[in-house]
């Protein structure tokens, strides 16, 4: 019964098929078919046949409509592969986006973050047994040897042993006390040695020039005293010494040393044209490879051992040593003044007899008398002079170097109005007054530097005390260094200065120069041609003083001061130039992640450096960007670190 | 009569020092030089520590040797390089007349050697437990084999699968025991099986390299021979997405520490690094080879990757920057198709056309060896400083500047005039055409073609 209904419905559906396309064809129109997968359940149709049946002769259209209602429940043609693959590719990438995004917080986190350390392993200590060092096998033949010579010797001291062999039978043989007795003593003798030891080690390789300097003058100091003992007590020593010093002088002679082959010659030698200074250093060395290759006639003459002779020969191996007389070392602090004195005078002699002498000659016992005074034997003496006098020492070698300088440069003074000052100044003060030899320096390096000598002479003017420039020109008071033999006032010296400068007008010449200089500045050279820009012709005024307003002021440096402001110190110039080689080295632009100059400045201005900053912060503030442990492997990093198992479900559920 | 003699109240000041903030600990520490970090009694900080940051980057240069050997014993030209993922000292190497070799990176030589194909091995990758390595090769063979702790390998195969075609590439998965060839299809291998239990083909070019992203890892990336880049879910079981280049990309590799990131090596001499969320535009763009780039490798960082160019140089690159931060040339190597940057961020290898592989530093003037604090703090001292004042121009050129071989120089030279040239025509194109005609297209997208879904 049953299947007869449904064999009846699935005809009544053809017959119902047929009947719409003939219906559609009245029309004239195609009917459009959809394709449909049937589901197997026929009873879709149960609506269509209720309907039928109440209407029996005929099938109205409107019954029709209920089948299109039905449509919905058929199910669609299966998408092709290639179709089906897009759906299934579309919807992996999905799931990959919100997957992947996921991961967004911590790559922030790992792109913002100061410092990354990338070793998980904790540091371990792993204990290993200590590897004892092999003991030392002599192989070549010296080695072998050596340690057959050493070896054998029950004196000395091998290493990680703590007495001789022949030291530790002696223990044995003794009794305990007697033993321990003797023990301690050579432990501290062992200890001493080896502290000796340390210390020579470490002293031989200091490289500081002055710890060598003082060294060498140890030295000499004591080979001195050595020679005035000999010299009292036993000739026939001395004279067998001073004969190994000359042999040692031949065999000076013979080497090369201070002969300008060497290395440093040839470097100095070559820069000796642009530095005075190696100028200097170069004629030194020749003139001591002079004074040593120099034939020494006296001693090879001499016969007998007068006292005198040998006087006269050690006198001569000691200025040989320290370029000094025994005599003048003797008569060092008697003759501190009047070396100066002597210098002064020397220099005036010369510059007034227009430097008959060659300024070596004048200098040398200057020279001499300065180097020498802390290697003599009678440092101690000096030492106990009053300290103005010392101060006399550096102060004279700063002012040879000075007046050296100057000799080399112009060995007579050209300048008219240095020398008539100085003639001004021999008339009204006597030669003997050190305070020549500063004024004396002070006209030649007027010529050199205008503005230096205003600078010196403004303060005088003001306060009334002694001017004062940095540098090795810096004139130290002479009152405080004759303060125990002659008292000499400020008040005096300062008047000295402004007679000294009486007849110039210094600031009338500096302010005409400055105007000359700041006049030249404001000069623009206009490259344009002639009439460009001046359109409506040469007579109309408005337009050139416009452009001009205009150019002047897109010309004007942000360095550049305002004239108002050097125009309220009229004693001061400043220099617009300035910081023209700075610039250079300067930023263009403000470069990436800063948005203005200010904050850029900012970024800059903590100092970092260990000694600029307390220490915890240099650590803080130079912490490296990535952190690696040596040897460890940095794995990629593990997804369940981030994302726990639990938490990744829920995700996914959601 | 008797005056009073009042008690003077007073207190004596005496001074006392804590023996510890001028002694030392032991005489053979130095001597501790007492440091006021006052500012205003250091006014010329700023410019003392430019200098220091000019004398660091003077002495970065003066220091920069990075070449350290060359492991020389190939007797063709290298055709892959692996690395292991638990071994640091131990490299894999493989020529192009089939052999395959193992080096020890600390003694510079040679283990141990296997003749492991005929003709080319095509590719070459270690098993995630580090004790295996696979290789492929032309012969349609895939081999297993094993090495012990010190570097030996098995001379035959603990495992060979035979395939009807040639495979390209192989890699293996950073947990489970799955690999990945690539050849005609992209095929997944797990287990013992003998057959691949997924295959996927995606058009009908053969691919040819192929990599496992290391996070997510269940993505894998492949290059293809039609100018694309694949991406494939083994999960689900399908692909992702198909990115079409202007040329083609020679290799590729994920970011360790970013798992959506990926940097492709491409034969238009530039490397893009690209984000798989947005294929259609690349990330970033990495430009200063003179030639095709043929291989790239991440630092275990994830900061920066070392690339290997025809153009016989290899080149550094901060991973966010778009031009290198070093290059390194040797007067004999060849170009360069191999590069392989050590697990432990130190070291770089290139193995290229010369039968070499080479050694070198990842960072050029580094020091090597133990660090002392104190050689440490002066270190981190000198980075920050040439880092705080590495745009003062300077220091800039100091530490830009780079004596290359004049061939890279001029073709360098050249290679700007060329892109000027083409900005400029088409700067001028968009000014003499109607406005809006000629849009404006970032760099980072010119070289996409398509993006397929």
């Amino acid at each position: 019964m049953e299947l007869e209904n449904i064999v009846e419905e699935a005809v009544d559906e053809r017959a119902h098929e047929r009947l719409l396309d003939s219906l559609f064809a009245l029309d004239g129109k195609k009917r459009h078919n959809v394709a449909l997968r049937r589901s197997t359940n026929f009873s879709s149709n149960l609506d269509l046949v209720v309907h039928a049946s109440q209407d029996t002769a005929k099938i109205q259209p409107g019954d029709l409509k209920l089948k299109r209602k039905n449509a919905s429940f058929h199910l669609k043609k299966p998408l092709g592969t290639l179709e089906l693959e897009k759906t299934k590719r579309k919807l992996t990438r999905e799931a990959l986006v919100t997957e992947m995004t996921k991961w967004d917080p911590v790559v922030k986190e790992m792109r913002s973050a100061d410092q990354i350390a990338y070793s998980k392993r904790q540091h371990g200590i792993q204990m290993f047994q200590a590897v004892q060092p092999q003991a030392f096998v002599p192989r070549t033949p010296l080695e072998q040897e050596i340690y057959a010579a050493l070896g054998k010797s029950q004196d000395t001291l091998k290493p990680h042993q703590e007495f001789t062999e022949a030291e530790a039978r002696a223990l044995k043989a003794m009794s305990i006390k007697e033993a321990r007795a003797r023990r301690s003593e050579l432990m501290k003798h062992h200890e001493l040695l080896s502290r000796i030891e340390q210390k020579a080690k470490r002293q031989k390789k200091i490289k500081s020039k002055r710890y060598r300097k003082l060294l060498k003058a140890d030295r000499l100091t004591a080979e001195k005293r050595q020679m005035e003992y000999l010299q009292k007590n036993d000739p026939d020593a001395l004279h067998e010494k001073l004969k190994k010093i000359h042999e040692d002088r031949m065999e000076e002679r013979l080497t090369l040393k201070h002969r300008g082959g060497g290395k440093f010659s040839r470097l100095h030698k070559a820069y000796s044209k642009y530095d005075d200074k190696t100028r200097e250093a170069v004629q030194e060395m020749f003139k001591k490879s002079r004074e040593l290759t120099k034939k020494d006639e006296n001693i090879s003459d001499d016969d007998d051992d007068d006292d005198n002779n040998i006087n006269t020969k050690f006198d001569k191996l000691i200025s040989n040593v320290t370029g000094e007389t025994s005599q003048e070392i003797i008569n060092h602090n008697v003759k501190y003044p009047k070396i100066i004195s002597d210098k002064a005078n020397a220099w005036l002699e010369g510059s007034k007899a227009g430097n008959k002498m060659p300024p070596t000659q004048i200098l040398n016992p200057i020279s001499t008398s300065t180097e020498a005074v802390i290697p003599t034997p009678l440092a101690e003496e000096a030492s106990r002079l009053p300290d103005s006098l010392k101060k006399v020492n550096s102060v004279n070698k700063s002012e040879q170097e000075i007046t050296e300088i100057k000799k080399q440069r112009k060995s007579t003074i050209s300048e008219p109005v240095s020398k008539r000052k100085l003639e001004d100044k021999n008339k009204e003060s006597n030669a003997d007054d050190p305070s020549v030899i500063d004024e004396v320096r002070s006209p030649i390096s007027m010529d050199k530097s205008k503005l230096k000598r205003e600078k010196q002479r403004k303060p005088t003017n003001t306060d009334g005390k002694t001017p004062q420039s940095s540098g090795p020109e810096k004139p130290v008071p002479e009152s405080v260094l004759y303060s125990h033999d002659s008292k000499t006032d400020d008040s005096k010296k300062t008047l000295t200065m402004e007679e000294l400068f009486q007849d110039e007008d210094v600031i009338e010449e500096f302010t005409k120069e400055k105007a000359e200089i700041e006049g030249r500045k404001k000069l623009e050279v206009d490259l344009k041609l002639p009439g460009w820009g001046t359109w409506a012709g040469p007579d109309y005024k408005k337009a050139a003083t416009n452009r001009q307003k205009r150019f002047s002021k897109s010309k004007r440096t942000p360095h550049q001061r305002k004239p108002s402001q050097t125009a309220k110190a009229p004693f001061v110039w400043i220099n617009p130039n300035r910081d023209e080689a700075m610039k250079k080295l300067l930023p263009k632009a403000v470069p990436f992640p800063f948005t203005s100059v200010q904050q850029y400045e900012s970024s800059l201005r903590q100092p970092v450096s260990r000694g600029l900053v307390p220490e915890s912060a240099t650590k803080l503030l130079t912490k490296p960007e990535v952190v690696t442990k040596l040897g460890h492997i940095i794995k990629p990093i593990l997804k369940e670190d981030y994302f726990s198992k639990s938490k990744s479900s829920e995700m996914d559920l959601k | 009569m008797a005056a009073v003699v009042k008690k003077k109240q007073f207190s004596l000041k005496v001074l006392s020092r804590n023996p510890e903030n001028y002694k030392r600990e032991t005489k053979l520490d130095i001597h501790r030089a007492p440091i006021n970090p006052e500012g205003y009694l250091h006014p010329f900080a700023i410019d003392r520590e430019y200098q220091r940051a000019l004398n660091a980057t003077k002495l970065e240069r003066v220091f920069a040797k990075p070449f350290l050997c060359g492991l020389e014993g190939h007797r063709d030209g290298i055709e892959a390089l692996a690395k292991f993922p638990t071994r640091l000292s131990h490299v894999l190497s493989a020529a192009s007349d089939g052999e395959i070799r193992l080096w020890n990176l600390a003694t510079k030589r040679c283990v141990s050697s296997v003749l492991a194909h005929d003709g080319l091995v095509r590719g070459l990758c270690s098993h995630r437990s580090g004790n295996f390595f696979m290789s492929c090769g032309q012969d349609a063979n895939i081999k297993f084999w094993a090495c012990s702790e010190e570097g030996n390998i098995t001379q035959e195969p603990i495992r060979t699968i035979l395939n009807k075609q040639v495979y390209q590439g192989i890699d293996h998965h950073e947990h489970e025991d799955i690999f990945v060839t690539c050849g005609q299809s992209l095929d997944v291998w797990a287990g013992d099986r003998a057959q691949p239990f997924q295959s996927y083909t995606w058009g009908l070019d053969s691919m040819h390299h192929v990599k496992f992203n290391r996070i997510e890892t269940h993505l894998v990336a492949v290059a293809a021979d039609d100018r694309s880049i694949m991406l494939y879910d083994t999960r689900g079981g399908s692909g992702v997405q198909k990115l079409i280049m202007r040329m083609r990309s020679n290799a590729i590799s994920w970011n360790p520490m970013q798992a959506f990131v990926f940097t492709a090596a491409c034969d238009d001499y530039n490397l893009y690094t690209y984000d798989i969320r947005n294929l259609s535009i690349a990330s970033n763009k990495h430009e200063d080879h003179i030639g095709a780039v043929m291989d790239v490798d991440y630092a275990p960082t994830g900061k920066e990757f070392a690339t290997a160019g025809y153009d016989r140089a290899v080149r550094i690159f901060n991973a966010v920057e778009g031009h290198s931060r070093d290059v390194y040339t040797g007067k004999r190597m060849q170009r360069v198709n191999h590069i392989l940057w050590s697990m432990d961020n130190k070291y770089i290898l290139s193995g290229s056309d010369e039968m070499n592989i080479r050694l070198w530093k990842a960072k050029a003037s580094e020091k090597l060896g133990v660090l002392k604090p104190r050689e440490r703090t002066a270190f981190n001292t000198a980075e920050t400083l040439k880092k705080m004042f590495k745009d003062h121009p300077e220091i800039k050129r100091i530490s830009r500047h780079r004596h290359l071989p004049k061939l890279i120089h001029q073709q360098k030279a050249e290679l700007r005039e060329i892109k000027e040239s083409q900005k400029r025509k088409e700067s001028n194109r968009r000014f003499h055409s109607k406005p809006g005609s000629v849009p404006f297209i970032p760099d980072r997208k010119k070289q996409v073609v398509e993006v397929k879904e």
